[in-house]
C-alpha cells in the first residue's frame, strides 16, 4: 500500500528539502529497500527539484511542455484565450534514478511561479490529491517537500498525505514552529472533518550534541510532546557537513565521499525508524 | 537403454523438493494442469536458458586473452551498428570522455539500474562496464550511450542564478528596472 508523506515545518530551514531528498535516496538505493519512491517538490524555492536534478535537466524541464506542480495548481485557470488547461498527472512525472530491484525515484518538480498560485488559492486544494490519487499505484512511498508558511498549499499537502513528518531543528526559533504547525493541523481538521491525518513524529535534525542550549530545545520539545502525545523519534540525525556537500553533489550522505560512517548510519537509523512507524 | 539423464534429472529435484518442500511441489503441479500455462512458462524457460547460455558463450570468448576491442568485434560482426555503438561507448570511455572517474562509473550503473562494477581500478571498471553493455539489446545499449552523450551536470550558483534571475525579469520587468535605479 502506497504511503504519503508531508514534511512539513512553518519554520525554514530546517532540512525539510535534504530529509526530503535522503529519504527518497535510502528508501530506493539503500541496503535492499528497492522502493519506488515519488518526490513532490510542493515549495515554490524548489530546493528538493534543486537537490534532485542539475540545472541543465531543470532547463530541460521547465521547457518540455510538460506540466510541473505549478500546473498542477493552475490548470483550471482561465488563460486570456479562455481556455482551460487540463493536465495528465503522469506527464508531471519526470524520472531522477533508476536502481536495480526495481527501486526508483521520479520527481514532480516546482518551479518559482507557484508562488503566483497563492495569490490566487480558491477551490485548488484538491487539485495535488486528485493528482496523486492517479499516479499512487505506481509508487511504495510518496514524499510531499512543503513550503515553510502556512497557505492552500499546507492543506493540499494535507489533503493529499496519510502522514506528517516535522522535522525539528533544536534551536529556539525552530521549535516555536512546532505548536504552529499543529494549530494549522487543528485548523484543518476542524475544516475537513472527514480527512484522516496521522503526525507520524518528530524528528530532531541537524543535532550537534554541544550545546546546552541544544539541549534546552530538545528537552523542550520532548515535554511538549509527551503532554500532548505526540511521537519523536529516539533516532536524531546529526549534523554533518556531508549533508551539503551531497546537495552540490546531487547525491545522498551514504554517497557522499565525506560521509563519516556514525553520520551515515544515524541516518539511516532514523529511516529504518521511520519506516517503522509508516508500516512499510 | 541408458537412463543417466532422467536419473540426473531425478537427483536435481530430489535436491528442490527438500529445498522448497512438498506442498510447493503439489501447488505447482496443480498450476501446471492448466497445458497453456504450461507451455508458456516451458518457453519463458526455453529463453532464459538461452540468453543465459549466450552470456556464458560471450563471457568466455571474453576471456581468451583478447583484447575487449577486438572481442567486441568479433561477437558482433554480424550487426555492424551494434559493434560501434559498443566501440563509440568503449573509446570515448578509454578517453575519458565518458564518466572520467571509477566512482562516476559506479554511480551511473546504480542510478541506471545496470549491473553494479565491483572492479577497484578505473580500467578495469571499464571492462566491466562494456561487458555490461555486450549483455544489453541494441536499443537498451543506444539509451545508455544517450544518458552518456547528456552533458555533464551543472549545480553551480552561477547556473541556477540564471535560471531564477532571468525567469523574475520575465515575470517582471518593470519591477527590476525601478530595482536597478
Amino acid at each position: 500500500m502506497t504511503q504519503t508523506i508531508s514534511l512539513i515545518n512553518m519554520k525554514g530551514g530546517v532540512g525539510k528539502s535534504t530529509l526530503t531528498v535522503n529519504l527518497a535516496w535510502h528508501f530506493a538505493a539503500y541496503s535492499n529497500w528497492s522502493k519506488r519512491v515519488l518526490v513532490v517538490d510542493l515549495d515554490p524555492q524548489f530546493n528538493a527539484s534543486q537537490y534532485l536534478v542539475g540545472v541543465h535537466k531543470y532547463m530541460n524541464i521547465i521547457n518540455d511542455n510538460r506540466p510541473t506542480i505549478w500546473e498542477i495548481f493552475e490548470q483550471h485557470t482561465r488563460t486570456p484565450a479562455g481556455k482551460t488547461q487540463k493536465i495528465t498527472p503522469a506527464e508531471s512525472v519526470r524520472s531522477v534514478a533508476r536502481v536495480r530491484h526495481g527501486g526508483k525515484i521520479d520527481l514532480i518538480p516546482s518551479r518559482l511561479e507557484l508562488s503566483l498560485s497563492l495569490r490566487n488559492p480558491g477551490q485548488k486544494e484538491y487539485l495535488l490529491q486528485k493528482t496523486i490519487t492517479k499516479i499512487k499505484d505506481n509508487y511504495d512511498l510518496i514524499l510531499i517537500d512543503c513550503a515553510p508558511t502556512e497557505s492552500v498549499l499546507t492543506t493540499a499537502a494535507y489533503l493529499a498525505s496519510d502522514f506528517i513528518l516535522v522535522p525539528v531543528k533544536p534551536e529556539y526559533l525552530s521549535t516555536i514552529g512546532l505548536p504552529l504547525l499543529v494549530n494549522s493541523m487543528r485548523d484543518f481538521h476542524e475544516q475537513y472533518e472527514e480527512h484522516n491525518i496521522n503526525l507520524c513524529g518528530i524528528v530532531f535534525n541537524a543535532v550537534t550534541y554541544y550545546s546546552p542550549e541544544e539541549m534546552k530545545s530538545k528537552n523542550e520539545v520532548i515535554t511538549l510532546s509527551k503532554n500532548n502525545g505526540w511521537y519523536y523519534f529516539r533516532n536524531e540525525i546529526p549534523y554533518s557537513r556531508s549533508y551539503p556537500k551531497g546537495a552540490r553533489e546531487g547525491q545522498p550522505i551514504f554517497r557522499t565521499s565525506y560521509a563519516r560512517t556514525e553520520q551515515a548510519l544515524k541516518f539511516a537509523l532514523f529511516a529504518e525508524e521511520f519506516a517503522g512507524r509508516i508500516g512499510i | 537403454m541408458n537412463y543417466n539423464k532422467e536419473y540426473e534429472l531425478l537427483k536435481d529435484l530430489a535436491k528442490l523438493l527438500q529445498k522448497h518442500g512438498p506442498e510447493s511441489f503439489k501447488s505447482l503441479a496443480l498450476l501446471f494442469s492448466d497445458k497453456e500455462l504450461a507451455e508458456t512458462i516451458s518457453n519463458i524457460l526455453f529463453e532464459v536458458h538461452h540468453h543465459s547460455e549466450l552470456i556464458k558463450k560471450t563471457q568466455k570468448k571474453l576471456s581468451k586473452n583478447k583484447t575487449l576491442r577486438s572481442s567486441i568485434i568479433e561477437l558482433n560482426k554480424d550487426d555492424p551498428e551494434r559493434t560501434n555503438l559498443l566501440l563509440s561507448i568503449y573509446d570515448k570511455l578509454e578517453e575519458n570522455k565518458y564518466l572520467p572517474t571509477l566512482k562516476q562509473i559506479r554511480l551511473f550503473c546504480e542510478d541506471n539500474a545496470l549491473k553494479p562494477i565491483s572492479a577497484r581500478s578505473r580500467k578495469s571498471a571499464i571492462n566491466q562496464f562494456v561487458k555490461v553493455m555486450m549483455e544489453l539489446s541494441s536499443s537498451d545499449i543506444s539509451s545508455v550511450k544517450k544518458l552518456l552523450d547528456e552533458k555533464p551536470e551543472d549545480r553551480t550558483l552561477d547556473g541556477w542564478s540564471s535560471i531564477i534571475l532571468n525567469r523574475k525579469e520575465d515575470k517582471m520587468p518593470n519591477q527590476t528596472l525601478k530595482a536597478d535605479k
